[in-house]
């Protein structure tokens, strides 16, 4: 015990004592580390968000199709589907987009009916300012948090927008969202659906498409089966399909980018490769002089091992605890620019930390395995040469 | 000063920041967990499907439902011009079972 203490004491003397030899290999270990450890756990948290909210997604979403493009639905179609067994509920749902050409602002308007008016009056949600519309209240708005910034309202509670025909509406918000529900709210303009109606000029008996919830999983299938037959033009989209295509999105967008990552990975091997199979001449008389001393070739090894380990190991908390603070309390700020691309308006993210062990234990083999092979491989070719060698520092 | 105490100070200061760490990530993920929680609660009640990656194009902001069929499609890594169209899957959206299957 009172040996390894020992080896312990002169492993960690001798990194300090090296420590400009060490640092270079450190700083890129913990660079190689972080980028691969911000990518899995910014990915790894945007699938469980999506996840999460597609949880509650409506089990089935019909359109009306026509042209192969997406065309409003009939209302009465909803109460047709309502008859198909299984089938809990068919909500028509009216919503759509709208650019802001002076702000360049992309929003989504969602009409809301008066039965989710009043839940989402009465229900406990967080706001940033005001609440939800008291239900029956008209030309009443609630938006995401994102959205009095990104058309600088600068704290007006009025605001404008003009509607197909290029007449000027005005709309005052009731409420902002919290940052909390940004991920979901952030560009959201909801109000009531008769208003929305009218904005869009949509006709009473169209909807932009109908929700359908259905209470066994078992039956989805069959129900979808059953939609598309009593509405030949309609396309239903069912929510495992919407999770499959975000599973999809992220692991596609994952291998990317850790395939540009190989590229770092391979040239930090290299950088070890050259580190490790030169040793310097300081280092191997160092060598020589402990093994003139009595050292065994167990020990060399050993003090080694206790010296890699030290490296690679604070190099890999570094790196990975580095990631964590860039992921959860930056917002994953570096890829920002690709996440978000051109949108004036995005997210404020709050991350959920999620921890898979899998990705992280392969950076972990890929980045410490070589490091500790090659410091162990330069201290067996140097604990096998000749003293006299070793402390003349010729090559071997 | 023998090397070992110093070693001893670089093991505390690590215990020390991962501590901090540990906290640090403890108050995000409660903050997070209610979030995440918060969400699926307004998702529910105002029938949203989708969270808000990025809303410079429609098939970003609603991404299960682009389109995959149509002539000049509106689906991540179409022809476009915006950035982060390169960026997202062009097999996003999958064609549902019962169409793979062959006619519905």
């Amino acid at each position: 015990m009172n040996r390894r203490l020992n080896l312990l004491d002169y492993a960690a003397g001798s990194i300090l004592r090296r420590y400009s030899a060490h640092l270079p290999v450190a700083a890129v270990f913990i660079i190689v580390v972080f980028l691969a450890a911000s990518v899995i756990l910014t990915l790894s948290s945007l699938k469980k968000e999506a996840a999460n909210i597609l949880a509650a997604a409506p089990e089935l979403t019909v359109q009306e199709m026509s042209g192969g493009r997406q065309t409003p639905i009939a209302v009465d179609i909803a109460e047709k589907i309502r008859s198909v067994t299984g089938v809990e509920s068919a909500r028509p749902r009216i919503w759509g987009y709208l650019y802001e050409p002076y702000a360049g602002v992309n929003l989504t308007l969602w009409g809301v009916d008066e039965i989710t008016g009043e839940k989402m009056f009465s229900g406990d949600f967080s706001f940033r300012e005001g609440g939800f519309y008291k239900p029956g209240e008209r030309w009443k708005i609630v938006v995401g948090e994102k959205v009095p910034q990104a058309l600088n309202l600068k704290g007006r509670k009025n605001l404008t927008f003009t509607d197909g025909q290029g007449k000027l509406k005005s709309f005052e918000i009731a409420g902002v969202f919290s940052s909390v529900s940004s991920m979901l709210t952030a560009d959201l303009v909801i109000m009531p659906e008769k208003d929305l109606r009218e904005f869009f000029h949509m006709d009473k008996g169209l909807a932009t498409d109908i929700a359908v919830t259905v209470k066994n999983p078992a039956e989805i299938p069959m129900a979808a089966v059953k939609i598309s037959s009593l509405c030949p033009s309609c396309r239903v989209i069912s929510r495992t399909w919407m999770q499959r295509a975000y599973e999809a999105v992220f692991n596609f967008r994952g291998g990317l980018v850790l395939l540009l990552w190989m590229g770092c990975l391979v040239s930090f091997l290299i950088l070890l490769w050259n580190k490790g199979a030169v040793l310097s001449g300081l280092e191997k008389r160092e060598l020589g002089i402990l093994k003139a001393a009595g050292w065994s070739f167990e020990d060399i090894l050993e003090l080694k091992i206790m010296e890699g380990a030290m490296i690679s190991g604070a190099s890999f908390t570094g790196g990975f605890a580095a990631a964590c603070i860039h992921v959860y309390g930056f917002d994953a700020v570096l890829f920002r620019p690709v996440l978000f691309g051109w949108s004036v308006l995005f997210p404020s993210m709050n991350l959920v930390p999620v921890f898979s062990f899998g990705p992280l234990f392969l950076i972990l083999i890929l980045t410490v395995l070589p490091y500790m092979a090659v410091s162990l491989l330069s201290a067996w070719k140097s604990a096998t040469m000749d003293i006299g060698e070793l402390i003349r520092g010729e090559d071997g | 000063m023998r090397p070992c105490r110093g070693l001893l100070i670089v093991v505390l200061l690590f215990f020390l920041a991962g501590l901090a760490g540990v906290l640090y990530l403890g108050r995000t993920a409660d903050h997070g967990l209610r979030g995440l929680n918060e969400k699926q609660r307004i998702a529910a009640v105002l029938g949203l499907s989708d969270p808000v990656p990025a809303t410079e194009a429609r098939y970003i902001r609603h991404l299960s439902m682009a389109d995959v069929f149509a002539p000049f499609q509106d689906i991540p890594a179409g022809f476009d011009i915006f950035p982060s169209g390169s960026f997202y899957s062009p097999r996003a959206v999958p064609l549902p079972d019962y169409m793979e299957r062959g006619g519905k």
